[in-house]
Parts: C-alpha cells; sequence; structure tokens
C-alpha cells in the first residue's frame, strides 16, 4: 500500500519536476508569460520565419542550410512600462555551420542557448522590460546595446559579444549577443548648447565571442587569430578561462550623447573584458611536441567617441576608440604563452552620399593602430581597411541591388558582397547574393578564400 | 421661414455675388499664405495606413503611427512603422526648422541595424519609403512651400463637389525643379477650408507625373483633417493610399517622442 | 466545507479520539514494535559510490576498470624514513618485505594484488636478453646491497614517485581491496599491523589512500553521531522540562520522537534502503521536528489549563486539539513540502531518501501528536504546569519570566516595524551576495580533523610521493595485439607527456613506461635509450623476453591478456575536487582532441573522474534543489492560506534564512559539498514551521476585530511566541550539540543548522509582525483603507469645526 502510494507519488512529480529541473528556463519563460497574460493582457505578437541556403562556389557543395523562427511578444503594463521578449528557434543542417561547431563555453549559463539534437538552438534572444522612471528611463535584462556609427566593420559596438559563425557574414542584428544588461537613460537638456542623453550601464553577464571551432566552416586559420604551430606539433585547444564571478566580473559603461548644433556627438567609456579571448600557449615537448591553447579573458578599459554630420547631400560620420590592453598572438620568443599586449586606437571615417534618386553611396576608412607595437606580433603595426557601399532601389523600394566590398589595404584581400533583394509580398522578402572572399591565405578575409558562396534567403512575417 | 434660413440664404446669395462679381480670382500667393495659416493644431498623433499598389494591381500595405508637434516655427515630425513584421520598429525623424537656409535634420531608425542613422536632407525629391510622396510631401502635410515656387491663380474647378481655386505653381529655378522633382504642380484650393483637394504634378521634362487626392476632410477636435490621401504616378502606375484614423491633436504627444532615443526604444 | 463545519468535524473526531483513548494508544504502540521490527534489518553503506546512482555512466565505466584491470580504490600503506638514508637501510627494507607478506595475508586483501619493492621487478638487459627478477629475494643484510638496491630502484623511472618517493624518504606498499563495502575493517586491521609492526627510530608507517578514507569515513562518522544524538535527546528534554516543568510535558514528547524515528528508520529498513553516511543526519532532524508539534499543544493545553481550572481532561485535551490542530497540520504540510523539494530535486540516492524519509518522519510526527498524544492527555488527570498558573482574574492565566520577555521583544517590533524591515533586507542583500560566491568543492579528507592519523598520513604520502589520487584512462583499440603498434603506443606516450604537465598530477603509469624501461635496460642502460621502440615486432619482442624471466600477470593492471586493451593511471596529489576537475577537464579535452582516432579511443575512470562527475552534477542540481523545496513550501502555505501573498510571506523568514546560511558559508570558507549541500533544504524544513506558526496565530487574532491591530500583534508573543521560543531552544542546543563533534561535517552540519533555526525564529517573530503591521496583507483580512479612514478622521480638523 504505501510502496505503491510512494511510487505514485513518484512517477508524475519526479517526471514534471525533473523536466522543470533540467529546462529549468523553459519552464520559467512559460510561467512568466502566463503570469504575463494574467496581468497584463494579450501581448502584441509579431513573428518571422526565414529559410536560407548558401552553397560553395569554388567546391559547388552546400555550405549552410537554415531554417528559422523568430517569434516576439510585447507586453505594456499601465504604469507605462513595457516588457519585450524574443525567442529565436532555428535548424541548421549542414555539418559545418549547425551548433555544435561553433563553441559555447564562452556563454554565461544563464545567456547561453539551448541545443536541440544536433542541429537544433532554441535562444532567448531578448527578455527586457523597460519604463520611464522620474528623469530616467531604464531597460532592464537581456538586451542588445549598440553604440557607434561605422557600418560593417566595428569599432565602438563592442558592448554585445559577437557569434562568428559565419565570419561576418551574418546579418549583425542575428549574429550579436544579447546580454543580461541594466541600462538607465536620462535626458540632460540645454547642457552645453545641446540636447544629451547619458547612458549608464551595467553588465552582470560573462558572455564572451562564439567563435568557431576547428572544424567549423568559418574557422580561423589566418596567424592573426589562430596560433599556428610548427609543423608537426599538434594543437590541444582547452576550454576558455573564463570569468564567471557575477559581480567582480561584470562590465560597466557609460555613453554621453548630444545633438550639437547640427552634430551628434557621443563619448563612450566602457569597463570590459574583451571579448575577444587571449590564446595563451603552452608548449608541451617530449617524444610527441604538443602546444596547449588556453583561451583566457582580459579586462581593458575602452574610450572612444562618435560623430556624424548632414552637409546637403553628404553625411560624414565618424568614429574613435581606445582600448587599453588588447591581447594580440604574438610569435617573439620573449613574449609570454605566445601573447603580448597592445593598446589599441581605432578610427574610423565613413561618408555617405545620396545625391541620385533611389541610390546610396557609402566609403569608410579604417584604421587601427598598436601603440606599443613589438616585434613578432602577427598582425600588423597599422591595420588599413576600406569599405565601399552602394546600393540602389527599384521599383518603389521592392527590389533593392547592393555591393559592398570591404578591402584591407595591409594584405590586399578583402570580401565583395553583391546581392538583390526583392519584396515578392508584403511580408515576403527574397534576397540573392553571393559572398567572395579573396587575397592570401594568411589574411583576414584571404583565409576563407575557398569559401565563396552564392546564398539565396526567404523572410516571412506574420 | 425661419430666422436662420433667412439668414443662411442672404449668405449663400452674397457668396455667389461674390462669386459672379470678384472677376478677379484672389491672389496665389494670399491663397499660400491661407493654406498655410490654417489652424493645424500643435501637435498631432494618428495612425497611417500606407497602402501601396503597383501597376500590375499587387498591393502592400504598411500600418504606422505618426506624430508632429510644433516647436514655434520649427516642426518635428516621426513616423513609427508597426506592420508588417519585416519593416516593424522602422521609425524616421525630422526636425523641420524655419530658416530657409538650415537643412533638415533627419534620422532614420533601421532595426536590423540597431542604430540610428543620419540622413541628409536634401534628397527631398527622392520618394518616401517606397511610397508615391515625396520627402517634401510627406514634410509639408496639408502646407505649401512658400519659397520653392511662382505660383498664379489660374482658375476654379470642383473636386468631390468642393469648389476650389486652380493654382498653379512653377519651381524658381531650375536647380529647385530638379531637387523637388517637379517641373510644374497644379493645385486645387478649396475655397471654403483652404485645403488642398488635389494636386497634379508634372516632371521637369513637363509629362504628367501624378496625381493626388485629398479626401474624406472632416473636423476633429475643431480642426479640418484629411483622413484619405489617393495619389497615382502616371509614369509608373504606382498608387499610394494613405488613410489616417485615431487622429487627436489634444492627447499624447510627449516632446520625448522626437527624440532619438524614442526612434531606438519604439513605440 | 465551511470553517464552521470543519470545526464541528475536528470536534468530532477529537471527541471519538479521547473516548477510546487506550485503543488509539494500542494501535499506536503496536504500531511502533512492528516499524521496530525492521530496524535491525537496516543495511550500513558507507561507500562514497552510493552516492551515485547506479546508472551512472562514470561507475559503469570505472566499474570495467575495476573488472578488467582489477584496480580499486587502493589502501595504501607508506613506510617513511626521513634519516640520512631513507628507506634504503637494511632494516627499514625488511620492515616493508615484512609488512608486505603481513598485509597479503589479511582478510580482504587478495594477495596477488598487493604492490611494493619486496613485489616489484627489475628489468636488467644482458647480452642474450633481459633479466626480469625482484629487487632482492631476501631482504638486503647490509648497507650495500640496500645501497643497490636503490641504485636500481632510482634508476626505474617507473618506480620513482609511485613506489619509492624521488629523495628515498619513503616507499609505499599498495593493497587492491577485494570486498569494497568491508573497507572499514580492513583498515582497521592495518593500523594494527602498523601498531604490530617493529619500528627502528626515525621510522614511520601511515596508512591512507581512498579505500582507507572511505573506510574510516563510515566508523568515524557513525561512532560521533551515536554518541552525540542522545546527547541532543537529553539537551531537547531538558528544555522540554523548562518549558512546562512536568513530567509528562518531558515523556510524551519524546515518546512522540521515538515514533517519528521508529516510523522512519522502520520504514527505511522495510523497504531496503540503506543507512547512508548523510542519513546520521535524518536524527536529529527527526527529533527536532517531533518535538516542534508537542511544544504547542502542550503550551495550549496548560494554556487551557490554567484558563479553566475546573474542565475535565477530555474537555481540556479536545479544547486544546481545536486550537492547534490547524497550525500543526499546516506545519507538517509545508515541512513536508520542503522535504518534498529536496526528494525530487536531487539526483543522489542518499539525499532523494534523505528527503523521501524526513516526510515520512513528519507525517508521522503529526499523525502521533493528533491522535496518540491527545488520548494520552486524556487519561491523565490534568495538573497544572507550575509555568501556567491561573491568574485572579478567570478565563486567563499568569504569564511566567519567558512570556514576559517575549512580550517585551514584542513590544520593540512593533515600535520599530521599518528598522525590521531594513534589516531584514540588509541580510537578504548580504546573502545574496554570499550565494553568489559559494565556491563548489569537496575533498573527502577534509571530513577529518587535522591531527587525525589519516590526514597526517595522506599529507605525508601526498607530500613524499606522486599522489594516491588516482585518474584511470582505459586505452581500447580495435584489434587484439594492437597496442605492438608504435603509433598506438606513442599517442599513450604522448598523453601522459601532456597529462603530466598539469598541476597537481605527481606522475602516470602505463605500459609505456615498462616497455621504455625495456628498451633501456636492452640499450645497456643508457638514459638516451629511455624511449619507446618504434617498430611493432620489438615491441611483441620486449613482451616475449619478459615473459621468459617475469610472471605472466606482472602487467595486468597495465594492459590486458589481448593487448588490446591499456590502462593509463595517473597519480594526483590532491582529491580537492576544484583540483580534481581542472585535471579531468583537461584530460577529457585532450582526449577528444588529440588522442582519440579511429582504431583507438581513451575513456576516463577511476576514483577521481567519479569524484569529478557527482560533485560536478551536485553543484547543477543544488540550485534547483532549494528553490523547488522553496517553491514547494510556497505552494503549501499559498494553499493552506488560500493565498499568494499568504504563500510569499511564508516563505520569506526561510528564504532569509536559506540566504543567511549561504552567506555563512561563503564568508567563513565552507564549501558548497555533499554534506552542506543539504543544509539549505533542513533549514527550510525546520524553519518554515516557525512562520507558519506565527502567520496561522495573527491570522486568529487578527479575526478578534476588538482589538487594534497593535494589540493583536502583541498578543502573539506571550503565547505562541513563548512556545517557539523553547521550540527554537531546543533545536538550536540539539543541532549546537553537534557541533561538539570531532568530525569537521558534523560540527558544520551542528552550527549551520543551529544558526538557521535561530535565524528563522528571529525572522518570523519580527520581520513577519512587522511585514503585517505595514502591508496590512488582504488574506489575513486586514484592509488597507481602514487605517487610512481612521487617521483621515482623526487628522480632519475640517469635522470638528463644522460641527462648532
Amino acid at each position: 500500500m504505501v510502496s505503491a502510494m510512494i511510487c505514485l507519488l513518484k512517477m508524475p512529480c519526479a517526471v514534471v519536476c525533473s523536466k522543470i529541473a533540467k529546462r529549468g528556463g523553459a519552464a520559467w519563460i512559460s510561467t512568466l508569460a502566463y503570469s504575463l497574460a494574467v496581468y497584463a493582457g494579450a501581448p502584441d505578437v509579431d513573428q518571422i520565419f526565414s529559410a536560407r541556403w548558401a552553397a560553395g562556389i569554388d567546391d559547388g557543395r552546400s555550405q549552410l542550410f537554415e531554417l528559422g523562427w523568430r517569434p516576439e511578444a510585447r507586453w505594456r503594463f499601465n504604469d507605462g512600462g513595457r516588457l519585450t521578449g524574443r525567442l529565436r528557434l532555428r535548424v541548421q543542417t549542414e555539418s559545418g555551420t549547425r551548433p555544435g561547431n561553433i563553441e559555447n563555453d564562452s556563454f554565461a549559463p544563464a545567456t547561453r542557448p539551448q541545443t536541440i539534437g544536433e542541429t537544433g538552438e532554441l535562444d532567448l534572444r531578448e527578455l527586457y522590460y523597460e519604463r520611464p522612471l522620474d528623469d530616467w528611463y531604464l531597460t532592464i535584462g537581456k538586451q542588445q546595446v549598440v553604440w557607434g556609427k561605422a557600418d560593417g566593420l566595428k569599432v565602438l559596438d563592442v558592448v554585445n559579444p559577437q557569434s562568428f559563425r559565419e565570419f561576418i557574414l551574418e546579418d549583425f542584428e542575428q549574429s550579436r549577443i544579447p546580454l543580461w544588461t541594466f541600462n538607465a537613460e536620462r535626458s540632460i537638456d540645454d547642457w552645453l548648447g545641446g540636447d544629451w542623453t547619458l547612458q549608464l550601464l551595467w553588465i552582470p553577464d560573462q558572455t564572451y565571442h562564439a567563435l568557431p571551432k576547428q572544424n567549423a566552416t568559418y574557422a580561423f586559420s589566418s596567424p592573426r587569430l589562430a596560433p599556428q604551430p610548427p609543423p608537426g606539433v599538434s594543437a590541444l585547444i582547452r576550454s576558455s578561462e573564463k570569468p564567471d564571478r557575477l559581480f567582480a566580473d561584470s562590465d560597466a559603461g557609460m555613453r554621453l550623447s548630444g545633438f550639437v548644433s547640427g552634430w551628434d556627438v557621443s563619448i563612450n567609456y566602457l569597463y570590459q573584458y574583451d571579448n575577444r579571448p587571449a590564446l595563451h600557449q603552452r608548449f608541451i615537448s617530449g617524444a610527441t611536441p604538443l602546444v596547449e591553447i588556453t583561451p583566457r579573458y582580459h579586462r581593458m578599459h575602452v574610450l572612444g567617441g562618435t560623430f556624424s554630420h548632414a552637409i546637403g547631400d553628404w553625411v560624414i560620420r565618424g568614429e574613435l576608440g581606445y582600448f587599453s590592453g588588447r591581447y594580440f598572438l604574438s610569435n617573439a620568443s620573449q613574449a609570454q604563452d605566445g601573447v603580448a599586449s597592445s593598446p589599441e586606437l581605432s578610427v574610423v571615417i565613413g561618408l555617405d552620399w545620396s545625391g541620385v534618386e533611389d541610390m546610396f553611396i557609402s566609403v569608410q576608412w579604417f584604421e587601427s593602430w598598436l601603440s606599443d607595437y613589438r616585434q613578432g606580433f602577427t598582425r600588423p603595426e597599422r591595420d588599413n581597411s576600406l569599405s565601399l557601399l552602394t546600393r540602389r532601389y527599384f521599383w518603389n523600394d521592392t527590389l533593392q541591388a547592393e555591393l559592398l566590398w570591404i578591402a584591407n589595404t595591409h594584405d590586399n584581400d578583402g570580401l565583395l558582397r553583391p546581392s538583390l533583394s526583392y519584396e515578392l509580398e508584403d511580408n515576403l522578402e527574397v534576397r540573392a547574393g553571393l559572398d567572395i572572399f579573396y587575397g592570401k591565405r594568411a589574411g583576414l578575409f584571404g583565409q576563407f578564400d575557398n569559401n565563396d558562396r552564392f546564398y539565396i534567403s526567404l523572410r516571412y512575417g506574420l | 421661414m425661419k430666422i436662420q434660413q433667412l439668414f443662411g440664404m442672404g449668405v449663400l446669395l452674397m457668396l455667389i455675388c461674390e462669386a459672379v462679381w470678384s472677376t478677379p480670382l484672389p491672389d496665389a500667393d494670399e491663397i499660400a499664405r491661407r493654406i498655410n495659416a490654417r489652424d493645424e493644431g500643435v501637435a498631432v498623433a494618428r495612425s497611417l495606413t500606407m497602402r501601396l499598389t503597383d501597376r500590375r494591381g499587387k498591393t502592400r500595405t504598411r500600418e504606422t503611427r505618426a506624430f508632429r508637434k510644433y516647436y514655434g516655427k520649427e516642426k518635428r515630425t516621426v513616423i513609427f512603422y508597426l506592420k508588417p513584421a519585416n519593416v516593424r520598429n522602422t521609425a524616421f525623424l525630422t526636425w523641420d526648422y524655419p530658416q530657409a537656409d538650415k537643412d533638415d535634420d533627419q534620422w532614420l531608425y533601421l532595426p536590423a541595424m540597431r542604430k540610428v542613422r543620419r540622413i541628409s536632407a536634401s534628397d527631398r525629391g527622392d520618394y518616401f519609403l517606397g511610397t508615391d510622396l515625396t520627402y517634401e510631401d510627406i514634410k509639408l502635410e496639408t502646407r505649401v512651400s512658400m519659397n520653392d515656387y511662382r505660383r498664379k491663380t489660374t482658375g476654379e474647378d470642383e473636386v468631390d463637389g468642393h469648389h476650389c481655386y486652380l493654382l498653379e505653381s512653377i519651381p524658381v529655378d531650375e536647380d529647385t525643379a530638379r531637387e523637388l522633382g517637379y517641373g510644374r504642380v497644379e493645385q486645387c484650393v478649396d475655397s471654403e477650408i483652404w485645403m488642398v483637394r488635389r494636386s497634379r504634378f508634372w516632371d521637369i521634362k513637363g509629362k504628367p507625373l501624378k496625381t493626388s487626392y485629398f479626401r474624406d476632410i472632416r473636423k476633429v477636435q475643431g480642426i479640418w483633417t484629411q483622413h484619405r490621401i489617393e495619389v497615382e504616378n502616371h509614369k509608373s502606375g504606382h498608387r499610394t493610399l494613405f488613410l489616417f484614423r485615431d487622429v487627436d491633436y489634444e492627447h499624447g504627444v510627449s516632446d520625448d517622442l522626437f527624440t532619438q532615443n524614442a526612434l531606438r526604444r519604439g513605440l | 466545507m465551511s470553517e464552521k463545519q470543519r470545526s464541528a468535524v475536528a470536534w468530532r473526531l477529537f471527541w471519538k479520539i479521547t473516548a477510546y483513548p487506550k485503543t488509539v494508544i494500542t494501535v499506536g504502540l503496536t504500531i511502533i514494535l512492528v516499524c521496530a521490527v525492521f530496524v535491525p534489518t537496516l543495511v550500513k553503506d558507507t561507500r562514497s559510490d552510493a552516492f551515485l546512482p547506479d546508472d551512472e555512466a562514470a561507475l559503469i565505466d570505472r566499474d570495467k576498470v575495476k573488472a578488467i584491470f582489477g584496480l580499486t580504490d587502493p589502501m595504501v600503506v607508506a613506510v617513511v624514513n626521513e634519516g640520512p638514508l631513507g628507506v634504503f637501510n637494511p632494516h627499514t627494507l625488511k620492515l616493508v618485505d615484512w609488512l608486505t607478506k603481513e598485509i597479503a595475508r589479511l582478510d580482504n586483501v587478495d594477495p596477488d594484488r598487493v604492490t611494493s619493492l619486496a613485489t616489484e621487478n627489475n628489468i636488467t638487459g644482458y647480452d642474450e636478453g633481459m633479466l626480469v627478477e625482484p629487487f632482492w629475494e631476501t631482504p638486503p643484510s647490509t648497507q650495500a646491497e640496500a645501497n643497490k638496491i636503490r641504485k636500481a630502484v632510482m634508476n626505474f623511472p617507473l618506480y620513482v614517485g609511485s613506489l619509492a618517493a624521488t629523495g628515498g624518504e619513503g616507499t609505499l606498499i599498495v593493497a587492491e581491496v577485494a570486498d569494497q563495502t568491508r573497507a572499514q575493517a580492513l583498515y582497521r586491521d592495518l593500523l594494527a599491523l602498523a601498531d604490530r609492526a617493529p619500528l627502528m627510530d626515525g621510522e614511520e608507517i601511515h596508512v591512507a589512500g581512498e579505500g582507507a578514507v572511505s573506510g574510516y569515513l563510515g566508523s568515524y562518522i557513525d561512532a560521533d553521531a551515536q554518541r552525540l544524538n542522545p546527547l541532543a535527546a537529553i539537551i531537547i528534554s531538558a528544555i522540554l522540562f523548562i518549558a512546562f516543568r512536568t513530567l509528562r510535558g518531558v515523556l510524551l514528547p519524546n515518546f512522540i520522537v521515538v515514533a517519528t524515528v521508529a516510523a522512519a528508520i522502520g520504514l527505511m529498513a522495510a523497504f531496503g534502503v540503506r543507512f547512508f553516511v548523510i542519513t546520521n543526519g535524518l536524527l536529529p532532524v527527526l527529533i527536532g521536528i517531533a518535538v516542534a508539534d508537542s511544544f504547542h499543544i502542550f503550551s495550549q493545553y496548560y494554556e487551557e489549563q490554567a484558563r479553566h481550572p475546573g474542565d475535565s481532561p477530555r474537555e481540556i485535551v479536545v479544547r486544546t486539539m481545536m486550537h492547534m490542530w490547524r497550525p500543526i497540520t499546516m506545519t507538517t504540510l509545508t515541512t513536508m513540502a520542503g522535504f518534498l523539494g529536496l526528494y525530487l530535486a536531487s539526483v543522489m540516492p542518499p539525499m532523494k531518501y534523505f528527503g523521501l524519509f524526513a516526510m515520512i518522519g513528519v507525517a508521522a510526527a503529526w499523525l502521533y501528536s493528533v491522535t496518540v498524544l491527545p488520548a494520552w492527555l486524556s487519561l491523565l488527570r490534568p495538573k497544572p504546569s507550575p509555568a501556567y498558573r491561573p491568574a485572579v482574574k478567570a478565563g486567563a492565566y499568569r504569564r511566567d519570566v519567558f512570556a514576559r520577555a517575549m512580550t517585551v521583544f514584542g513590544h520593540a517590533v512593533l515600535r520599530r516595524p521599518a528598522v525590521v524591515l531594513g534589516m531584514a533586507a540588509v541580510v537578504g542583500g548580504v546573502g545574496v551576495y554570499g550565494a553568489l560566491h559559494l565556491e563548489l568543492n569537496e575533498s573527502r579528507i577534509r571530513v577529518f580533523q587535522k591531527d587525525e592519523s589519516i590526514v597526517r598520513a595522506d599529507s605525508a604520502i601526498n607530500r613524499l610521493f606522486d599522489g594516491v589520487h588516482y585518474l584511470d584512462i582505459m586505452i581500447e583499440t580495435a584489434e587484439r595485439e594492437d597496442l605492438f603498434k608504435p603509433e598506438n603506443l606513442k599517442r599513450i606516450e604522448a598523453m601522459q607527456d601532456y597529462l603530466e604537465t598539469l598541476p597537481h598530477v605527481g606522475g602516470s603509469t602505463s605500459l609505456v613506461d615498462y616497455l621504455k624501461q625495456m628498451n633501456r635496460s636492452l640499450n645497456e642502460g643508457r638514459s638516451d635509450a629511455y624511449v619507446l621502440p618504434d617498430n611493432k615486432e620489438l615491441v611483441a619482442q620486449y613482451f616475449l623476453l619478459y615473459s621468459a624471466s617475469g610472471e605472466p600477470d606482472d602487467f595486468q593492471e597495465e594492459v590486458d591478456y589481448d593487448y588490446r586493451l591499456a590502462n593509463v593511471r595517473i597519480s594526483m596529489d590532491s582529491g580537492k575536487y576544484s583540483d580534481e576537475k581542472a585535471v579531468v577537464e583537461a584530460a577529457q579535452q585532450y582526449i577528444d582532441q588529440s588522442f582519440n582516432a579511429s582504431g583507438i579511443q581513451a575513456t576516463l575512470s577511476g576514483r577521481v573522474n567519479v569524484d569529478y562527475h557527482w560533485i560536478k552534477r551536485l553543484g547543477e542540481t543544488n540550485w534547483g534543489s532549494v528553490g523547488l523545496a522553496l517553491l514547494m513550501v510556497w505552494l503549501m502555505a499559498a494553499l493552506a492560506f488560500r493565498s499568494i501573498v499568504g504563500g510569499f510571506i511564508t516563505v520569506a523568514p526561510v528564504t532569509l534564512t536559506v540566504l543567511l546560511v549561504y552567506a555563512v558559508m561563503a564568508f567563513s570558507g565552507i564549501w558548497l559539498s555533499i554534506s552542506t549541500s543539504m543544509f539549505a533544504a533542513i533549514a527550510i524544513g525546520l524553519g518554515v514551521d516557525f512562520a507558519v506558526h506565527t502567520i496561522e496565530r495573527l491570522e486568529v487574532l487578527l479575526s478578534d476585530k476588538h482589538r487594534t491591530l497593535d494589540e493583536s500583534i502583541a498578543a502573539l508573543f506571550p503565547s505562541t511566541g513563548r512556545a517557539l521560543l523553547f521550540n527554537f531552544l531546543a533545536l538550536a542546543l540539539g543541532f549546537g550539540v553537534l557541533a561538539t563533534s570531532k568530525v569537521v561535517v558534523l560540527q558544520e552540519f551542528g552550527s549551520i543548522v543551529a544558526l538557521a533555526v535561530t535565524v528563522s525564529f528571529f525572522t518570523s517573530l519580527t520581520l513577519l509582525p512587522a511585514i503585517v503591521k505595514v502591508f496590512r496583507p488582504r488574506f489575513m483580512g486586514l484592509s488597507r483603507q481602514v487605517g487610512d479612514t481612521v487617521q483621515a478622521a482623526s487628522l480632519d480638523p475640517a469635522g470638528k469645526e463644522s460641527k462648532a
């Protein structure tokens, strides 16, 4: 009798509760959604379905196939508060770009996407509550904070880390990794002859760049990014030594942005762990020598500013960032662990022109300088890139043709991205294009010379 | 016959007399001034549905919420896209200064970029986000530009049963014409409420470009308000329909809406 | 069913129970006896493996290695001589020889599996081949012979660090244990042997190793618990006496304790659930819970007697029960809910069963408290307690010193509710901070006090040798004799080379080391020949040559008969989880990335790997189990008070308690480990009673509309407050006794639970009244408007003026 009772009690409860314990996140979300439905009424819901397929041009093999579902819900409260939640479910079937090919050690447990089998991935992209409070505007929760004015190349857009699953080919909106953030903004009017906003950020989320694993299609191989063990020496990549103290290892930052006599300007400061890990190396001699590579993260200060201004048909914009100490690979013998640090100064100046109807042309000049450059660094002291973007709209903006060209002038390599996108229906967008890398293997873009691809994608909104 | 009816007859008579006897049509600049002097309310909030139809009859619909507010003579306008999901959260902000020599400041927020982008203001003859209205058309709303055109009153007409004056405007010079994209504009201005009920546009080469109708004009909170704009582009065969709903001149237009922060946060 | 109907049912029930008191008592006694019959069949299980579910992969892998290579958690006996000659002198080597033989003779030791300098072979080469012979046939009698042995051993890199200390200060005798469940007895035998050993000056014998630790652990904890649990019972009885100052007030609660323990432990035995090391902690928990219900029933019983001195015993008992059945049932349900959370969320069987049988015990305590206790009391002639004397005024009673103290305490709380709330917020903040800084770690040796012989043995051995914490790596190849292939051997060698660079790894042993030694022996002992032979045939021939003079089973710990499977044993000098974790993770990453290939696979195994897996699991599930326990308590309380807010208020004190427990652990450097991971769940189970009693009584007091809010709250303190005070003292002192234990884990257990009970008591009696006063929760029948309108009316001068 008693044992029967125990069994009865055990079976369903154990099943349910172990599920709760295992799928803690999902349970919390559904509980939250339910209580919100009760207290805040029905949410506004949007959802986007997407499909993407890419094939390698060099080898003709399928490189990526992805199906995605991205629902978004917003609840409004009577006090002016608002809760926004975004989920992303995607299935990636091609072996070089599946979730398993991307290192997910670099995520804090509360931020890490849930993998489903070999190919599926469920990610709580964003979940934040925002509301004005006196002179402040608070946004609390998992969110993206985007800084900077540059397109395609990032200088100050470093608040959130990024997934390099498809190097830089994936849309930044999708590749950026939202973090649990406390974001407070406050307007300061009529100060220095303009309107200003102060933004304070506190990010108790130890999540960093998600980098492709060795077997991934877009695994790094350029000596700039990947250590090159001598011939005959194999490499052992350890899991990263990630900071994990919630408070002590959190990032904090502020931005003061304003509009002064026609100029948008901002001053930015961030105290953070560099999202790029430093790849510390240890040589193990013996009959079969080995290099042990341990990714570690280092603190740095980021100080910078941005501006943009429109004159006639032109918009000029720029961004400057100073990074107090970044780690770079170095093969100098005195470089400890194969890495060495240097402050980095990065600048980007962009010029947009829209003098002709339905036409947009933009050029950017990008320069990065290491102030403490030493012999042996695998990247140059001064690194310079140029980008050109031309875009033209046809048929009342339903068809858009675009060419993006990014070139690194130091390595003479680059990336060409022509594409066409067409709005087939109100809610249905088709896009096709080419991503072509060129240049030497050692270069940032040249390393993917064999990855040139053709792609086609569909996006359907509901 | 009641006193009121008598009175009404009298007014009608007077109007007819005026119409018959005052043969010299009102001065075009005077009409333009009257158009611009019309009460538009300091601020307005409204929902705007844009329906775009191409030559083959395929239709796209966008739902937006738009706000406008005057700060003295400076005017700020913001439009937030709500639907469809593909363009949701796209937002467009303009600060329009009274000084003729000062360009507008314009920002566009694209959710895919998560960035507020400064855009140059001089593309005012460009079509606004795929519609048949130009940035300039959107910005002017029911008003007319005083400095860009030389104009004259060319006659009278009737639109949807309302009497109106025909106003012909020619850009002051070729540069302005190129900038605006129009070689000639003919507007039909309601002689009672001083609102444009129809506009016809010709391109720089003098070919018919497009025709707009401003319809469903009724008073909201004491202010004459157009609720429907129909535009047909004769060159492309593309048509645009703007439908305004929930127009409100009195509530809910916070200054905070006209900021880059608001663009970023969305509605 | 309305409140009134329910009371009517309860009244009839208690009236029935007291109508047949003797029957009820007899049935109660019979059940105790039936349960007690099973107690002797209880099986003890002190193995650390018992913490893992039987289907755990790490455990299965370990057992596989055990089956193939005969490797277990061995007993390690170290002979240490820190004199100038080290152990390499005739006397010490003779001692080693003697010990080796004696150990092989012990019960539960496989005589073929004792490894020492006396059993191992030296490999030397000569012109015709290889000579495999023991280091000595008979122990050396001269120092010169001893020196020769020293030279031979030190020339054999495989033995340096593993069998002999690098500096020669010690040597090990390693004995594989045949039956791990009887390790306790073997450890005792070894200690006895060490005592008997003829020792010279400077010689020392240490007994250590995982086998010894797990063997000792059981007896060590058992002995201490058996000493301290009765002491706890005596202290609790003393407090019962102070509270009620009557014999029945001491004996009847103890009867309930017996019933509770008998039910829980008897059922455990009946269902074949084993008594694990941590089950020792269940006993004080059961005692504390069993006694808690009695404190409240007796308080009410004597209060009723003092108020109505002339009533019949049956009337007094039924009225007492009418007051108390509701709060007692509620505390029982909430406590059970807390332990249900522990039961559901734990993966380790000992903790699961702890939760389950704590639930059963709580249920039994409740059942006896509402049946046998009233039945028994109704048989006894009312005898007032000296602590509750009737007052002059009828229907009242005089308050003793404890009740008066509680009254003063209550007034202090009511005067400064904001201060109370503020302090609670600060405690909560500190708790969250602490909880986030809690370190997950475990080290079995830490269980013992620093001066225990086993601790000294462990540190001595880990200092002088490579270490006695073993990580085994099982190598599996596709075909027989694949291990002769140089590419496979090179892979193993490279892995050993890498792993030996990791911190806390002392050394490693595999057939690769033997092959290198053989290669060197056959190359005139040149040290540059300490390398692997580079072709398959040579390897096969080496083994053939070896077998010509060596024993056929000399390599059974390193390789299987078919040369298809091999074992690599990594020695670590630390048994700390954080150190083990680093090595296990590095090894796994190496295996995945650099080792595994088609035709050769490696699998981690051994004690270190097993520990890593289950302690990691503990860290992953701990927060879930605490969260689930809190959730269950909340749910139960919300149902009991029919209010979601009521649930939250009930959970508030235990939440603070849990946070504070974590904070204290974090700040005092107590790790989140096997034993301490249960603190939170126990604290919840014991602590929630204070909150439930407080809220239940406040609800009753507040329903009396003749009193103001402050008066109602103040009335809580002398009655329920006094009962809770004694309940708290009994638990705090009862568990406090455990803090005097010799076992570090029990010390921590006792002091932390005592602290938790203290915090629960104080927060329940300060925070809850403050919350009620400040927030006026609606479920207690308070409306926020009442206070406001009262204030508004009294502050409305307009009303007075208009009248004037």
